[in-house]
């Protein structure tokens, strides 16, 4: 018989570095070898763990993904005495249910499915101390996993203010397990919390389990015999629940049998719980609701009339009808300007330290051009363009973590739900998709603060299409040159006005298409807490943007650096000297032809640097050489792609240049109209240009090709575009490869359609 | 029977049965609102979806489709 106070027999040290080699507890001569302990930070959403985790882990933490799943890591390492402990924070969740394998990760991490994480030694649960029953629903389904565990009381100081009083040391008597009263916010409680840990060591103690009743025990050994898993290993008694209790669970996945195998043999299982008269789909939380009653009756007294006392008085405002719109959009219109505008000093700092470092490295590599142009145009260009978006990160998850943390965010997704709801988003995607006004790469890392799995990869999906302020050059020098000289400023103004809805004109269609049809989501539901409002700690901010900025810079960099490399390479290959040789001949014959001079003057001119004809030829050279590059090649070969949208030649190799990077089109249009790669959308020489581009030959020849249509077509196919580089890679980290190169090809595809369509329609017209 | 949302905001019932679909059931019970709990209505979002009630202490947001599935009767 175990002893009364749930207690394991105590175990020497060597037991938890056995607990994966049986072997070491034979050969205790030699010492055990040492394993890092393991330990799972677990609880429900708004309990503050992310605060504990950062007590615990300072900043020494890291993240990542987890293998397979869009799901977010993240560890850290927590010193514990003259040791250390692996920290794993898994996400906030109300049950250990999974209709996904995105939901499934806790509980995978629990039953140690992930190998190159492990199975948890020990759990640091976190409970909300003023929503004691409701925050045990999920300690009691975890702890059927049978893992020492450690019982965090957090919001402990509340507990008092909402008006209740718990029996602290009555409560210690009933879990058995060690129970830490802390306050986050404050750092109180952490050592406690260290403490517990190394005596739980010693001396394992588990939380009192719920006691099924006999129908529930067939139905789960009915389940263990008849459904095996993949490899042959059996499904724990953890998984066995979910798959007896949950509709649609996804550890069907993990089985060796068909789904259809598997449905009818859980039928047969909750055969076994209706025969003993009750529903097993709502049986499991109506038992452990009356476990946990149990565990902790008697302990808290409650006056649930002061609960939310002073949150009521706030919401009685911010969820106005009138006063809590206008306080939302004033709010949002805060963040969008911090993102769209804050940023931008900070951003010019950045380029300029680009531009610094080019003049800096450019002499030292004066001896070989290629290698020059690698590392100026390639590596610092591209990396420069990339590095330039992290201001935008930083003051972006400031400014989220404010939100989330003080408690508001559930407002606002509270506030935006309904507007979102039809199409398979929620209220929560909105702060990502306003970001992604400003762009899309915060808006997209923004998707995490979104529960639901589905409805964050849809924002994901959706994100790119809202118009970034790296359109805004395309949409400027477009209606500059075309729309307010022949239609005046009004028109101008209005173009570019509903530039920024082409997207969201095409997103919501696309977001309703991909929850219907390609993640075929069932109705999912929008269930959350709203939370009391609480003051955000500065720390944890500062973290937060840490954490949001390191990863931007560490993980997409990578995946940037390469891309840079690839365009860079196809703009510069092949050149040799005897193809540079070839354009300056035909350069000078041109001069000469034109009564420029002799051909012996115009060589010497061209000697000298300085003079206005080596810069000439200088420009020429480029524009030659971008002609003859593997890019220029594929986009002469590519035009009659886009011939029915009017493009011509240089518009597809602009277009193609622009992938990497949107705004790179109008430096591209420079050089491929010889004016050199520095100028802007406000350019005067290169508005001129394109105005006097005509097509050279066909049946068209001497018409201009910069036709309104194809103005239209032009930005219309910018708006909808997957031109991105750091975009694309975010999203390969955020939701996988699968989702990158689908949303590359759908965008592309869409805007080429969209262009289409301007070109066509506009010119059949007018 | 009445469901919780021909409660008016402030007003408290009990919670008699759950009507949803199997999975929201789900969701909606690990949030701790089942059959015998007290269930107020707290809120209406400004656009009039979704709502707020109270449970135990803890407030939670359901959408109105979602609502519908929980019946109530006086407490």
């Amino acid at each position: 018989m175990a002893p009364k106070s749930y207690c394991v027999n105590p175990r020497p040290k060597e037991f938890w570095s056995s607990l994966h080699n049986p072997a070491a507890m034979e050969v205790a001569v030699s010492p055990a070898p040492k394993r890092t302990l393991r330990i799972a930070l677990i609880g429900n959403p708004n309990t503050g763990k992310t605060t504990i985790f950062n007590n615990l882990t300072g900043l020494r933490q890291r993240t990542g993904n987890y293998p397979g799943v869009t799901v977010s890591r993240k560890a850290g390492t927590m010193k514990l005495g003259d040791t250390t402990a692996e920290l794993l924070d898994l996400p906030g969740t109300y049950s250990l249910s999974a209709h996904s394998p995105d939901e499934r990760v806790v509980i995978d991490v629990l039953n140690g499915r992930f190998e190159e994480i492990g199975k948890p030694d020990l759990i640091l649960f976190v409970a909300d101390a003023t929503n004691l029953r409701r925050n045990l629903f999920l300690a009691s389904q975890v702890a059927t996993l049978k893992i020492p565990m450690v019982l965090i009381l957090n919001q402990w100081d509340s507990v008092a203010r909402s008006g209740q009083q718990i029996d602290l040391n009555l409560l210690k008597g009933r879990l058995a397990v060690p129970v830490i009263p802390t306050v986050g916010t404050k750092g109180k409680g952490t050592e406690e919390i260290k403490k517990a840990v190394i005596q739980l060591m010693e001396e394992p103690k588990l939380l009192p389990e719920i006691k099924w009743p006999e129908s529930m025990k067939l139905a789960i050994d009915h389940l263990k015999a008849t459904l095996p898993c993949v490899g042959e290993e059996l499904l724990s008694e953890s998984e066995t629940h979910r798959l007896l209790f949950d509709t649609h669970s996804a550890e069907v996945q993990r089985l060796k049998v068909s789904p259809e195998e598997a449905e009818r043999e859980v039928v047969k299982a909750r055969e076994f719980i209706r025969k003993d008269g009750m529903n097993p789909l709502v049986a499991e939380a109506m038992l452990h609701y009356r476990h946990i009653d149990g565990l902790i009756g008697g302990i808290v007294l409650k006056d649930a009339q002061l609960a939310y006392g002073a949150t009521e008085s706030i919401d009685r405002l911010l969820l106005h009808r009138g006063w809590g719109l206008a306080a939302f959009v004033a709010m949002m219109y805060v963040v969008f300007q911090a993102v769209y505008s804050w940023a931008g000093p900070v951003m010019d700092v950045i380029e300029a330290g680009k531009i610094w470092a080019q003049n800096l490295i450019g002499p030292a590599l004066e001896g070989t051009p290629m290698l020059k142009s690698l590392v100026l145009d390639g590596v610092i260009e591209g990396v420069g363009a990339f590095l330039i978006f992290l201001p935008q990160i930083l003051i972006l998850f400031a400014f989220i973590s404010l939100l989330e943390d003080s408690g508001y965010m559930a407002r606002a997704a509270f506030i935006m739900d309904k507007l979102f709801s039809w199409c398979g988003l929620n209220g929560k995607s909105f702060v990502p998709l306003l970001s992604s006004y400003a762009c899309a790469i915060p808006g997209i890392m923004a998707t995490r603060t979104i529960e639901d799995p589905k409805a964050r990869l849809t924002t994901v999906f959706v994100a790119p299409f809202m118009s970034c302020s790296a359109r805004l050059p395309v949409y400027i020098l477009c209606i500059g040159a075309f729309i307010e000289p022949v239609y005046g400023p009004w028109w101008a103004g209005f173009t570019l006005f509903l530039m920024h809805f082409v997207g969201v004109v095409v997103a919501v269609p696309t977001a309703w298409f991909v929850t219907r049809f390609i993640l075929k989501t069932r109705s999912q539901p929008f269930i959350m807490e709203l939370p009391k409002y609480r003051a955000p700690r500065m720390r944890d901010v500062g973290y937060r943007m840490w954490q949001a900025g390191w990863e931007f810079v560490q993980k997409a960099g990578t995946i940037i650096f390469v891309i840079t490399i690839i365009i860079w390479a196809s703009l510069y290959f092949p050149r040799s000297e005897a193809q540079e040789i070839e354009i300056q001949a035909t350069f000078v014959a041109d001069k000469v032809a034109d009564g420029a001079g002799s051909e012996e003057a115009i060589l010497a001119q061209l000697e000298n640097e300085d003079s206005d004809l080596a810069r000439e030829f200088g420009l020429t050279l480029a524009g030659a050489q971008i002609n003859q590059s593997y890019m220029g090649r594929i986009g002469k070969a590519v035009q009659p792609i886009f011939e029915p949208a009017g493009f011509d030649w240089r518009i597809s190799i602009s277009v193609l240049a622009s992938y990497p990077a949107r705004e790179v089109i109008i430096s591209t249009l420079g050089i491929i109209y010889s004016l050199g790669g520095d100028v802007d959308e406000e350019d005067g020489h290169l508005r001129a240009a394109l105005k006097n581009s005509r097509w050279q030959e066909g049946e068209r020849a001497g018409t201009p090709i910069y036709t309104v249509p194809v103005v239209i077509g032009l930005m219309v196919f910018f708006a909808l575009c997957s031109q991105c580089g750091a975009t694309t890679s975010i999203i390969i980290k955020e939701a996988g490869i699968k989702w990158a190169v689908a949303s590359f090809l759908y965008m592309t595809i869409l805007a080429w359609i969209g262009a289409v369509f301007c070109y066509q329609v506009g010119t059949y017209l007018f | 029977m009445a469901n919780i949302l021909s409660l008016k905001i402030g007003e408290s019932a009990r919670v008699t049965e759950l009507r949803a679909e199997n999975h929201i059931d789900q969701r909606i019970l690990s949030l701790g609102i089942g059959t015998d709990v007290i269930i107020k209505m707290c809120k209406i979002a400004p656009l009039g979806d979704p709502i707020a009630v109270e449970v135990d202490g803890a407030q939670i947001i359901l959408r109105k489709s979602e609502a519908e599935g929980i019946l109530v009767e006086p407490a």
